[in-house]
């Protein structure tokens, strides 16, 4: 009976984690490139109850009763809890912008042969000195192709980070020292290249110092740890490659006959000038919502009647003339 | 309850998203107008250690539970497409084609009437006027908010008389009955993102009083990007459909996170009853 009471209040507890992480997805509906996290509710650890004083009773299969222990009832959960928001990290619908800055990665990579998801993402950084490579643990993973360029000519994005080539450098395209002004007519093309428009010849050429963009393939990407403001860190066991290394890879192991499961198993591509949307649905997410209220009312009703059971054993049990 | 503060944030940027897209729609008939755009963008994200510590199995992520803190309007970005053509055929109405700039001064003075600054102002409204200026003792091309348009080195271009049959050449040449005036001067920026605004149709030019543009800008009429086009006029790059779909957008955003408050509020409503029998 009391053992319900917490059951249900752990409940009202995972339900409210539950809103704010459903919260969390709705405030993002129109956040370029956000993957919406889903609530993992899970039950507590399961443990054995044994009537008191009663040693005969069925055997649990499984667990025997042992002669003069008590008989055991069977298994309880004795409660709930939110373990683990999980990323969803589908593909959002993408919208046209017709900002030359804005770019929208496209991908349909297959899993490992491990089941493991993989997934295409920007490299950004947060770099102090902007001529050197960004360190690799300054290095962080977006899917946000909603960017700017800042006052110094290098490609942005709006919380500041900066947009990494294949060598980890912040990208310059508007450069007074080198005279090279990709300005609005940079063009990035399915392959990641960056392109710029020579004023001479006025023919796509390719900005020399970054030859493709950072991308890269995280091999089980749900490991990676959101930090807010769009961008997600990998620690510890995931598998971060390059783009152009895997595809070098790829090719290498076709050439002598290895090729098991290439890590570029079908196909990707960017798309300048749109951006890719937030993957939020508002109507399940609403639904959600809903569901989780009307569970959170149950579980408060499931409260209030132990209580009033409650109430009948401490003020009317043994009552005289009540 | 978190969730209260992650919607209110949400709202608080979908409300300014609303105010740039009705500054958008206000300035549809703006002349030169460029509009913005509003992005999004997410706000910090915690990871709670509210679990068991025995628990440690089958999680697909890194322990803890994240709660984000909702979403704010991230930046506005600058739209600098061309806007359509209207044309005036009047003769000091001028149409940038292509990605230039017109720079015009304005004489900031001071009680004395004494001149102390000299404001530098970009602007793609064409759409001058001639009138006589005191300071230059002579007929200035003037935008509607005073400024007075610059020749290719930056310098007030003035007209010595009330001049008729005004030309103006694709490459900016100004003469008047015949007789050259000086070019106009049309400067390229090479990162729009960092223009500034400042109301009136105009952009802050970021260069000191009196400095000469090319020292910062190159003129897009001898590179070519853009060029002159004598009685028509820019109308703003502001698409009705465009801006009437992110209207309905945003509101039904605003609409989906204010539930999402009611729903938060009804079940502290209901915590609240817990004890209330």
């Amino acid at each position: 009976m009391i053992r319900g009471l917490y059951t249900s209040a752990s409940g009202m507890l995972a339900l409210q984690n539950r809103q704010e992480s459903l919260a969390n997805n709705l405030a993002n509906i129109n956040t370029p490139g956000f993957k919406q996290d889903v609530g993992v509710m899970r039950a507590f650890p399961e443990q054995l109850l044994s009537r008191m004083n009663d040693q005969e009773g069925l055997d649990v299969p499984g667990v025997p009763t042992m002669p003069g222990q008590p008989a055991i009832i069977g298994r309880l959960h004795t409660g709930v809890y939110m373990s683990e928001a999980l990323p969803n990290f589908a593909q959002g619908d993408i919208e046209e912008t017709r900002n030359p800055y804005d770019l929208a990665l496209m991908d349909n990579i297959q899993p490992d042969q491990d089941g493991n998801e993989r997934r295409l993402f920007y490299s950004v950084a947060r770099i102090e000195d902007v001529t050197q490579p960004a360190q690799e643990e300054d290095i962080r993973y977006t899917r946000n192709g909603n960017w700017s360029v800042n006052a110094d000519g290098y490609l942005v994005t709006a919380d500041g980070y900066y947009v990494l080539d294949n060598q980890n450098q912040a990208i310059r395209v508007n450069d007074p020292v080198s005279g090279i002004n990709a300005g609005q007519d940079l063009k990035i093309n399915e392959a990641g290249e960056l392109l710029y428009k020579d004023p001479n010849t006025n023919e796509y050429q390719s900005l020399a110092a970054h030859p493709r963009l950072g991308l890269a393939v995280v091999t089980n990407p749900l490991m990676l740890v959101r930090e807010g403001t769009n961008v997600f860190r990998w620690e510890g066991d995931i598998n971060v490659e390059a783009i152009d290394v895997a595809e070098a890879n790829d090719q290498a192991a076709l050439a002598a006959g290895t090729y098991a499961t290439p890590t570029i198993a079908g196909r990707y591509g960017m798309q300048q000038g749109w951006r890719e949307r937030s993957n939020v649905d508002p109507g399940q997410t609403m639904t959600n919502m809903m569901s989780v209220l009307r569970a959170y009312e149950a579980n408060q009703r499931v409260i209030t009647t132990i209580d009033g059971t409650l109430d009948k054993a401490a003020n009317e049990i043994g009552r005289v003339n009540g | 309850m978190q969730s209260l503060n992650i919607s209110t944030s949400a709202m608080r940027g979908i409300q300014q998203a609303l105010d740039n897209t009705a500054n958008n729609l206000a300035n549809i008939d703006t002349i030169g107008y460029k509009r913005r755009v509003a992005s999004f963008s997410e706000l910090l994200s915690d990871s709670m250690n509210e679990q068991p510590a025995a628990d440690n199995q089958n999680r697909n992520t890194p322990v803890g539970i994240r709660i984000g803190s909702g979403a704010r309007l991230g930046m506005t970005k600058l739209d600098i497409g061309q806007g359509s053509v209207k044309v005036t055929d009047v003769p000091t109405d001028v149409l940038v084609e292509g990605d230039g700039y017109f720079l015009v001064t304005h004489k900031i003075k001071d009680a004395t009437g004494a001149v102390i600054q000299e404001e530098n102002r970009l602007t793609r409204d064409g759409s001058f006027k001639v009138s006589f200026d005191d300071d230059e003792q002579g007929y200035v091309l003037h935008t509607t908010s005073g400024h007075i348009l610059t020749d290719e080195n930056g310098v007030n271009i003035v007209l010595p008389e009330p001049v008729t049959n005004i030309q103006i050449t694709a490459e900016g040449a100004l003469t008047a009955n015949g007789v050259s005036y000086g070019n106009i001067g049309l400067w390229k920026v090479d990162n729009p993102d960092q223009l500034q605004q400042v109301g009136q149709n105009l952009f802050d030019a970021d260069l000191d009083s009196g400095a000469n543009p090319t020292t910062k800008y190159t003129n897009a009429l001898i590179t070519g990007d853009a060029t002159l086009r004598q009685g028509a006029l820019e109308s703003s790059n502001v698409s009705m459909t465009e801006e009437m779909s992110q209207l309905v957008n945003i509101q039904r955003a605003y609409q989906l996170n204010s539930r999402a408050v009611g729903i938060s509020d009804q079940m502290m409503g209901i915590a609240n009853q817990l004890r209330s029998r």
